[in-house]
């Protein structure tokens, strides 16, 4: 399927675009900074992944599930989370090394991303606000910060990512109208290097005219909660912001509404903005844009270029240079029904007809959107990106109609939704393939340079692995719950793993040959 | 959490007993335990394993769907939004989960770990807001707004950082009495009383929560904007409504049984009504599995995916059949073109058949 010389010096572009990664362990969120989810490991490929068996299944409490976030493997322990959870794990046998339970003071527990690890520094944060570091070897706690205000409803879910000597963590919450940021932690003392705000606090501030007032905009939401990524060459980490507040009822934000709902570059030694662009201008559906911007280089209009890729949860698909933010292509990667095509930059130009109405107006994709936080992954071996989408409608209201809405004011109901995998050509933006699930529900994936394409299928509860090229499933294993976070893979012993988490139980496969 | 809430209020409420006659106590917080909220119940035994299994596995811990409270209506469009975006059981096990959160999760329940903001936040008691509101209304509203929401004269309160930081007036008092910008006469601050203080602070949160998903205004407005006539057209030609239904046999008098959101909501989704208690149970997805060799097995479609289908026939039994190429299955959504629908219908046809429909009376 892929010609062997094509694919080493692919792998060879790799190690270097990628130095974190030697594909034996998988150190960081995305397994590198590239937030690719491609790894470079064949010893498990498209020919023998039918010998593909079960090495291990390691169950956490019930009442803690599901497993949500993506395990991190370093030295041949794994690091799973919950919400106020962590537990290190024998990469081997999945034989319990240690356990740590924060005890939380409140915050929503609807997910936790994973650890952030640097050295004998483990680093996670907490639904009650807390940025805590442990140590890697017992779990016991190094120290801890407080990174936002509980009472203002804020809470944190994110993966802290370790970018040289800044731990970088964002927040969540969006019931009450607070302004979202992201924030740079010293790994060794703690204490706070740099604050971003997503929305302006100040009149001078940028994107302040995307604002009817200060007011609006201090207020203006914009949570940080999808890990980010970076590329060392350029010095730029990359955050994907949410939506804005109040979500739904939007008649005090009329604008743009700058920086939510974007993608930025940052950074990540003092935290200043370099460039923007916004995956959904004025969004009124709770269409975040913080879907995975993920790094690759490639050839685009032929030329070698820098690119980032988004698969945005408003249903469009676009690709920067990501140097500069200019937009090189933008399309829809599901067929959509909100917009009246794209500005000059590339941006989508929301249709007014399909904001919330009071007596509602029925809209594609519906809240969950055209993708959500599950992470896709591009495989440079296929130039695919792959994504976990959903063609899904749904009627969207203004509850609030006053001028002055706070909070929601409003929300989508009912719905019909199904679900399928999409493989984008990034050259043109057009989906190559597409393979429909007959269950409900998003997955995380991960690629692989052996031609495999790993995802779940939602409710019907299969783990499977498909051939990348043409998404033909090749393997399936019946974990009986949907695969709930991003799949991984790494060796240990010269034997390549693949371990993933659906509901309360981490299972790890394992070639044998 | 619930209890150091209830005693909080409670000890409060000792304090302030003094100078105040007309407020008793908490009418809610005391008695929110949740066994004591329990009406006497058609819940089935198993209810709280069907919702934790169908709730509470694959896309959020059961605590963060129950971590907000909701009337029984909320917990319908809830449920069905689910359904929207994924969520699989029978319709049994639908009615069985709304019948449980409503049962278990009403507004009068107490808070559970996974809500939204501190453990410890206060909860208000609806008497001591309303008792609240003549005080704001005579000394706060000029400048902050009858919602509290703020004017050019005064702050937004529901977005305070004292209101927010507020326990049952342990900030604001303090700044109430002491750094609170002057107020014209005959207001003054510096007198108010504690009960005052907490009659305020129980209903300036009554407002933040009123800003909150699960808040009883929490819901659609008026829906019926459409023209009867066109929607009776559309009813009739282009939507083709008729292969189907008849608005004197199915659909006669379905404007007295139906509100208009909920019409609105069945007739775009009509595979999520499994919410709603109901006479008959509603038409299920049914399925034909031919194998390469052997006769047709058909019945009622129980799981589907890219390796396995399995269904019960007419006669009750269970049949899987392993999906291999030569294997032919044929799905039959009783839906579908509903589904068809979707992709075609505008706003203003949904408005109007809406309109129609709740003409048939």
């Amino acid at each position: 399927m892929i010609r062997s010389a094509l694919l080493l010096a692919m792998i060879a572009s790799l190690a270097t675009q990628a130095s974190e990664s030697r594909g034996d362990g998988w150190p960081s969120y995305n397994g590198d900074y590239t937030g690719r989810r491609f790894s470079a490991l064949t010893q498990l490929n498209d020919r023998n992944v039918k010998h593909l068996s079960l090495a291990w299944s390691y169950r956490i409490p019930q009442s803690a599930a599901p497993i949500k976030g993506t395990p991190l493997m370093v030295n041949g322990v794994l690091y799973v989370t919950a919400p106020d959870h962590v537990w290190a794990i024998d990469g081997r046998s999945g034989r319990e090394i240690w356990h740590f339970e924060w005890k939380s003071t409140g915050g929503i527990h609807i997910g936790n991303r994973g650890v952030g690890i640097k050295g004998d520094a483990l680093f996670v944060t907490t639904p009650d606000c807390h940025l805590v570091s442990l140590n890697v070897k017992d779990g016991k706690e190094r120290w801890h910060q407080t990174i936002c205000d509980l009472d203002q409803f804020y809470y944190s879910s994110v993966a802290p990512i370790v970018v040289g000597n800044h731990v970088i963590v964002g927040v969540s919450g969006d019931d009450l109208d607070v302004p979202g940021y992201l924030e740079s932690h010293d790994p060794d003392s703690g204490a706070r290097q740099w604050r971003w705000f997503v929305v302006p606090q100040n009149e001078n501030d940028p994107g302040i005219e995307s604002w009817p007032n200060l007011e609006a905009a201090k207020h203006g939401g914009g949570m940080t909660w999808q890990p980010v990524t970076y590329d060392a060459g350029l010095n730029l980490i990359y955050v994907t912001t949410g939506n804005p507040q109040p979500v739904v009822a939007h008649a005090n934000r009329t604008g743009d509404n700058l920086f939510t709902a974007s993608i930025v570059a940052l950074n990540p030694d003092d935290g200043k903005m370099k460039w923007y662009f916004q995956s959904s201008p004025h969004d009124t559906h709770d269409w975040d844009a913080t879907q995975t911007p993920v790094l690759f280089d490639g050839e685009f209009g032929g030329q070698p270029r820098k690119l980032l890729a988004q698969a945005s949860r408003n249903g469009k698909f676009f690709v920067l240079d990501r140097a500069t933010g200019k937009a090189l292509l933008s399309s829809d990667f599901v067929p959509t029904n909100w917009s009246l095509g794209f500005d000059p930059k590339g941006q989508p130009i929301p249709n007014p007809a399909k904001h919330p109405q009071i007596d509602g107006t029925l809209v594609t994709p519906n809240q969950g959107g055209a993708t959500n936080w599950p992470p896709p992954s591009f495989s440079p071996a296929t130039g695919l990106f792959y994504v976990s989408a959903a063609r899904a409608y749904s009627v969207w209201y203004i509850y609030d109609p006053s001028k002055n809405p706070q909070g929601w004011g409003g929300t989508d109901r009912g719905g019909w939704s199904e679900y399928m995998l999409q493989a984008i050509d990034y050259k043109t933006g057009k989906v190559r393939w597409s393979h429909k699930w007959e269950g409900g529900g998003l997955s995380g994936l991960l690629s692989t340079a052996g031609n495999l394409l790993f995802s779940g299928d939602g409710s019907s509860g299969n783990f499977i692995a498909l051939d990348a090229t043409t998404g033909t499933p090749l393997w399936h294993a019946g974990v009986r719950t949907a695969v709930s976070n991003g799949p991984i893979t790494y060796t240990l012993d010269g034997q390549q793993y693949v371990v993933v988490g659906a509901g309360d139980t981490l299972w790890s496969f394992v070639m044998n040959e | 959490m619930a209890a150091a809430a209830a005693v909080l209020t409670l000890a409060a409420t000792a304090r302030v007993a003094a100078d105040h006659a007309d407020y008793t106590g908490p009418s809610r917080p005391a008695q929110a335990g949740r066994a004591a909220q329990r009406p006497a119940t058609r819940v089935p035994a198993d209810a709280e394993g069907v919702t934790k299994r169908i709730c509470g596995t694959a896309c959020h811990p059961i605590e963060h769907a129950t971590s907000i409270r909701r009337t029984r209506g909320q917990w319908e469009a809830t449920v069905e939004n689910m359904i929207g975006r994924g969520a699989k059981g029978t319709s049994t096990e639908i009615a069985t989960i709304v019948e449980y959160l409503s049962a278990n999760f009403g507004l009068a329940a107490s808070p559970v770990r996974g809500a939204a903001g501190p453990d410890d936040k206060p909860m208000v008691d609806p008497k001591a807001s309303e008792m609240g509101r003549p005080l704001f209304k005579s000394d706060c509203e000029a400048c902050h707004g009858a919602d509290a929401r703020g004017t050019s004269q005064g702050a937004n309160l529901v977005r305070s950082p004292i209101v927010l930081r507020d326990r049952y007036g342990s900030a604001l008092g303090p700044y109430l009495r002491a750094s609170h910008p002057p107020v014209p006469a005959p207001t003054k601050l510096a007198a108010l009383t504690d009960t005052q203080i907490l009659i305020l602070a129980h209903f300036l949160r009554d407002r933040l929560n009123d800003t909150l998903r699960g808040a009883p205004g929490f819901k659609p407005g008026d829906v019926l904007t459409g023209d009867p006539k066109a929607g009776e057209a559309y009813f009739t030609g282009e939507g083709g409504c008729t292969q189907c239904h008849s608005a004197t046999g199915d659909l006669a008098a379905i404007g007295r049984r139906m509100d208009p959101v909920t019409l609105q909501q069945r007739f775009l989704f009509p595979s999520n009504s499994g919410s709603r208690r109901r006479a008959t149970p509603p038409p299920v997805v049914t399925v034909n599995v031919t194998p390469e060799s052997g006769e047709t097995l058909s019945g009622e479609l129980l799981q589907m995916d890219d390796f396995t289908v399995a269904l019960r026939d007419a006669s009750g039994n269970y049949h899987s059949v392993k999906r291999t190429p030569g294997v032919r299955v044929v799905k039959n959504d009783p839906f579908a073109k509903h589904v068809e629908l979707l992709s075609k219908i505008t706003d203003k046809s949904i408005h109007d058949v809406v309109a129609y429909l709740e003409t048939l009376k």
